[in-house]
């Protein structure tokens, strides 16, 4: 986990740095990087629900001869198909919300590169 | 004033707007290399990066063609919404790991991507690296190749029926393809995503007021279904395994095929930052609702409203409902032209994208050329020229059998998905595995295609492909990574 690794780290820094880092500067990293943590969980949350919409939006679970009954001016099936979509929309939405998209790629976090 | 009439003021006025926007880019231009021609030098806004990405993404295709499918098809081509939205959502798998390594390494098209990842490092590249880029780079040009003819065709036609005639259908694919490559040429893609946004606005205000009309003329949702129940009972049915199979294999296909559209990834390399890509991505999740669902209902709509047309003239649903709807006058006929203003808006917006990663893949790509060469964008503006001059005559033949390969758009890029969705992920993944698997896939997809079998129970040949081509990268990598490891422990011994 994110912050268990940055809690690792303690050691190196205080071993590199001239100063001892302040106890304030150490709580905040640890609590960023718990937010972090629990943002990239939520986000896989979310994926996941995704991923279960999409099979409950394909009615091969239902009878093909069932008789018509019309939900929200739809056929039942297309009515729970298309709430699926609804639910795709706005749970990627959120995902796309909580994913922190770095602007500099750091050596040795992925992607990763051939021959390193 | 006539129908004719109004749309030819309408299609002036548009070009003229058009006109005003890329010379607006044209001073806004900060150099003259390839990352701002071609990128627009990567500082694309939300708005509009995500309107660009909502213009490129709909294609005329989506406006013209979905109607006709969901009219021949019936309530399952609900699945186009399902489709279209896993675009979006398999993005997540690619652009928060491309795009720091793409702003680090300034790329400017997908092919850096391949030449970094199989690039070895400070050593020399992988084995098999050089003819990857060439094959990932071919495979792509085919694939917006085809995509490109399909838009300069649907200009013609679309600019001779909102003119009524006025503009031949020839003088339509030439006169606007001459007008995409001025602005294209003169303000590169920050030209093309200004455009881009002003088209997805056209077309989205065109759609709503269509849709909300055929609502309204068919009494609302209940009555169109009840109607297309009647007419047509096996449009309302649950479908069948087979179809189920289909739909999910058509999901599948759309969203990781459309991932690994050049323009798409482009637009990854040409957003501001991190933020505003994931937040136009955001944005982006709610459109196929505003969209591809819309002309879905209306394709079913028109069960009701045309009756039984024929299968040969399904594709005309949506010209033949505007011609009802402008038979109304009034309103309805300022509607209709809007819409088809709005559906050539959306045809230009996929052409200009098209052209713009075409010509950058060509000077790139395939000619080896650097992004940070400054001849580079003035190579790819040669390019744009010389396609387009070679492609118009091809536009011009109504006939295009003998062009059945450039068909095979989507089956022949989804086999470049493990270059970019695997290789981001998988650190073992060799160039050489990923090569044969490339060569294994398409071969699969296209014998199977042009064998008569472009689908084996509802699953599509390119994912066929696809599946083949992954499980060459994924044993010829572990082998060849063996097999490293083997000799090195025997040179150390």
């Amino acid at each position: 986990m994110a912050w268990t690794s940055s809690l690792a780290n303690w050691p190196h820094c205080l071993g590199e740095s001239a100063k001892p880092a302040r106890m304030s500067d150490i709580h905040s990293t640890v609590s960023s990087d718990r937010r972090a943590s629990s943002r990239a969980r939520m986000r896989r949350l979310l994926l996941s629900g995704i991923a279960v919409l999409y099979v409950v939006s394909v009615p091969w679970y239902r009878e093909t001869d069932a008789p018509l009954r019309v939900w929200f001016g739809l056929p039942d099936w297309v009515a729970v198909a298309l709430g699926c979509y609804i639910g795709v929309a706005v749970l990627n939405a959120m995902a796309w919300r909580l994913t922190d998209i770095p602007d500099q790629y750091v050596e040795g976090q992925a992607p990763e590169r051939s021959g390193k | 004033m006539s129908f004719g009439e109004i749309g030819t003021a309408a299609l002036v006025i548009y070009l003229l707007t058009l006109t005003g926007i890329a010379e607006v880019a044209r001073r806004a231009r900060k150099d003259t290399s390839a990352g701002d021609h071609f990128l627009a030098g990567r500082d694309l806004g939300t708005m509009v990066l995500f309107l660009t990405l909502y213009a490129t993404a709909y294609s005329g295709n989506s406006l013209l063609a979905y109607p006709g499918k969901a009219y021949s098809s019936g309530f399952s081509f609900i699945m186009s919404t399902g489709f279209m939205m896993a675009i979006i959502v398999v993005f997540h798998v690619l652009a928060p790991k491309l795009r720091p390594i793409a702003t680090t390494f300034h790329f400017v098209t997908p092919g850096d991507w391949v030449r970094h990842r199989f690039g070895g490092g400070a050593g020399s590249p992988e084995p098999g690296q050089r003819a990857l880029v060439l094959g990932v780079g071919s495979l792509m040009c085919i694939a917006l190749m085809n995509f490109l003819l399909a838009q300069l065709k649907a200009m013609g036609h679309v600019a001779s029926i909102v003119t009524d005639g006025a503009v031949p259908y020839e003088f339509g694919v030439a006169g606007l393809a001459a007008f995409i490559l001025f602005y294209e040429t003169r303000g590169g893609m920050r030209a093309v995503a200004w455009t881009d946004a002003a088209q997805a606005i056209l077309m989205l205000v065109g759609l709503s007021a269509l849709f909300a009309w055929i609502l309204d003329g068919a009494g609302g949702m209940d009555t169109v279904t009840r109607t297309v129940a009647k007419l047509r009972p096996e449009a309302v049915v649950v479908p069948d395994a087979k179809t189920c199979v289909g739909w999910f294999s058509t999901v599948a296909l759309l969203g990781l095929g459309s991932v690994v559209y050049p323009q798409a990834i482009q637009r990854i390399y040409a957003a501001r930052d991190g933020r505003t890509l994931a937040n136009s991505f955001a944005l982006m999740s709610f459109m196929p609702l505003a969209t591809t669902l819309v002309v879905t209902l209306i394709g079913i709509a028109a069960i009701g409203l045309l009756g039984d047309i024929g299968q040969r003239e399904a594709d005309e649903v949506l010209p033949l409902l505007l011609a009802s709807w402008a038979e109304s006058g009034g309103v309805g006929q300022i509607g209709a032209v809007v819409v088809f203003v709005g559906a050539l808006a959306a045809i230009m917006s996929t052409a200009d994208s098209c052209l713009l990663s075409l010509s950058a893949m060509m000077a790139g790509d395939l000619l080896g050329n650097s992004g940070s060469d400054p001849t580079t964008a003035k190579r790819g503006k040669r390019f744009a020229a010389v396609l387009l001059v070679a492609m118009i005559p091809v536009a011009f033949i109504e006939e295009l059998s003998l062009w059945r390969l450039l068909e095979l758009k989507m089956e022949l890029l989804l086999q470049c998905v493990p270059a970019f969705l695997m290789a981001i992920h998988w650190r073992a993944q060799r160039a050489d595995a990923t090569l044969a698997g490339l060569v294994v896939g398409t071969a699969l997809s296209i014998g199977l295609t042009f064998s008569g079998f472009s689908r084996i129970y509802g699953i599509h040949a390119g994912m066929l492909g696809l599946t083949l081509n992954a499980l060459v990268v994924v044993a010829g990598s572990t082998v060849m990574r063996r097999s490293i490891v083997t000799q090195s422990l025997t040179t150390q011994n």
